[in-house]
C-alpha cells in the first residue's frame, strides 16, 4: 500500500525530463512501431501465442514459463543482454503464473529493455535487468527501466485514449506536472483495463497480489499522462 | 575492531557494485562531489538520500541511519533480532551452500549476475536464485544445439 501511496505523489513528468528526451521518446516509439504497428494508435493486447512469433522476429530467446514456488510470483520477467552473457541473442524470460495482461505488460517491457539497448548504446549496462513486482517506484530512478515503462504505457494507453483520460483530469488542457490523478480518470482508468484486459481489482480474491497489479496501474498510467503532457504523445 | 563509518560501507559498497563515484551519483541524482562528501564523512545524507541510497546500492535504510546519526542508537529501544527471512540471508546462504554451487557448477560469471537479484533486496529464498540461472542456462544451451 506504501508502494502505491508513493506512487501517487511522485511527479512522473520530472522524471521524463530527467531521463528520456523527446528525441530518445520518439526514437523508441518508432522502433516499437516496427514490432507493432499499432502502438500508439490502438490498444496493444498480446495473446501467449503471439510472444513467441515477435521474439523471433526480434532474434531474442523467450522463456515464457510460471515461477510460483518460493518468491517466484514476485518476480515479473527479466532481460538478459547477450554481451555480458554466454548467450549470442539475448534472453527474455516471463513469469506466466501472473495474469494474462501482466504476462503481456512485462513481455512487452522486456521488449522495451531490447528496444531502448540503442538509446543507451556506449553506457555501462547491467547484464540483466530484472523486473520485480513492486519495484515500479525505482524505475523512476533509472533510465533504463524508464524507457521499458514507456513502451508498456504507449500500447496500454494509445493516443486516442489517452487524450481522453488524462485531458480530463488535468482540468483545461495539459499540464506541466503529472502528480495526482483524479478520481474520474481513477475510473476509466479501471474501466479501460477491465474492457480491454479483463483485469478487475475487486474480484480475483487475492488481494496482496491485486495490490502490486494496482501499483503498476498507477505507474503506467501516470506514466503515460507524463509522456501526453510533457511530449504530447 | 573499529566500527566501520557511514562512508566506508557506502565506498566499499559502490566499489563492489564496480561504480564510480560519478555513476552513483547519477543514480541518486547528486552532484559526484556530494558522494565524495559522503564516502569521506564530511557530510551526512538527508533522509531522502538515504533511502536512495538504501534502494540503489541495495543496503539497508535503519543501520545506514544508525552510522549516519549515532546518536539516535540510545533513542532506539532494543529490540529481538529479526527472524532470519531476510533478502542478505538467503544471498549469503546460497553463496555459503558449497554443495549446492558445486552441485550445480556455479560460475563466477553467474554469480555475478546474480549477486545483482540479491541487490534488487526481493529475494529470501536461494531456490529463487537458481530457477533464474536455469533459464538462462535453458538459452544458452539452446544457443549450442
Ligand atoms: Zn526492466
Amino acid at each position: 500500500m506504501r508502494d502505491i501511496e508513493r506512487l501517487m505523489r511522485r511527479d512522473y513528468v520530472r522524471a521524463l525530463r530527467r531521463w528520456l528526451g523527446y528525441r530518445e521518446l520518439r526514437s523508441l516509439v518508432s522502433a516499437g512501431a516496427k514490432v507493432w504497428p499499432q502502438l500508439n494508435h490502438e490498444r496493444i493486447r498480446l495473446k501467449r501465442s503471439e510472444l513467441a512469433d515477435i521474439s523471433g522476429r526480434l532474434s531474442v530467446h523467450l522463456s515464457a514459463r510460471p515461477h510460483r514456488e518460493a518468491d517466484g510470483m514476485a518476480l515479473r520477467g527479466f532481460y538478459v543482454r547477450k554481451s555480458e552473457s554466454a548467450l549470442k541473442r539475448p534472453l527474455i524470460y516471463v513469469n506466466t503464473a501472473h495474469h494474462p495482461a501482466a504476462v503481456g505488460a512485462t513481455f512487452c517491457h522486456e521488449v522495451g529493455h531490447h528496444l531502448a539497448a540503442r538509446l543507451f548504446a556506449g553506457k555501462k549496462m547491467e547484464p540483466v535487468n530484472f523486473f520485480y513486482d513492486a519495484a515500479y517506484a525505482t524505475h523512476l530512478d533509472d533510465p533504463v527501466e524508464l524507457a521499458a515503462d514507456v513502451l508498456v504505457s504507449l500500447a496500454a494507453y494509445p493516443e486516442p485514449i489517452a487524450r481522453r483520460i488524462f485531458a480530463k483530469s488535468c482540468s483545461g488542457g495539459l499540464v506541466a506536472r503529472a502528480q495526482h490523478l483524479s478520481a474520474e480518470a481513477v475510473t476509466q482508468i479501471c474501466n479501460h483495463l477491465k474492457r480491454g484486459y479483463r483485469v478487475d481489482f475487486t474480484r480475483s480474491g487475492q488481494p496482496r497480489r491485486d495490490l502490486t497489479y494496482l501499483a503498476g496501474m498507477v505507474h503506467f498510467a501516470k506514466l503515460r499522462w507524463g509522456i501526453l503532457a510533457e511530449y504530447d504523445l | 575492531m573499529k566500527k566501520k563509518t557511514l562512508g566506508e560501507v557506502l565506498k566499499e559498497r559502490r566499489e563492489a557494485m564496480d561504480l564510480t563515484q560519478r555513476e552513483l551519483a547519477a543514480k541518486l541524482g547528486v552532484k559526484a562531489s556530494h558522494v565524495a562528501y559522503l564516502e569521506n564523512g564530511r557530510r551526512r545524507p538527508s533522509l531522502s538520500l538515504l533511502r536512495r541510497l538504501g534502494d540503489v546500492l541495495g543496503l539497508e535504510t535503519e543501520p545506514l541511519f544508525l552510522l549516519a546519526h549515532p546518536e539516535a542508537k540510545a533513542l532506539l529501544c532494543k529490540r529481538e533480532a529479526a527472524p532470519s527471512k531476510r533478502p542478505e540471508n538467503a544471498w549469503r546462504k546460497f553463496l555459503g551452500d558449497h554443495a549446492l554451487l558445486a552441485r550445480n557448477k556455479i560460475t563466477p560469471r553467474e554469480l555475478r549476475v546474480l549477486r545483482q537479484v540479491n541487490m534488487l533486496g526481493r529475494v529470501s529464498s536461494p531456490r529463487h536464485f537458481l530457477f533464474i540461472l536455469n533459464s538462462i542456462r535453458q538459452a544458452v544451451e539452446e544457443d549450442s544445439i
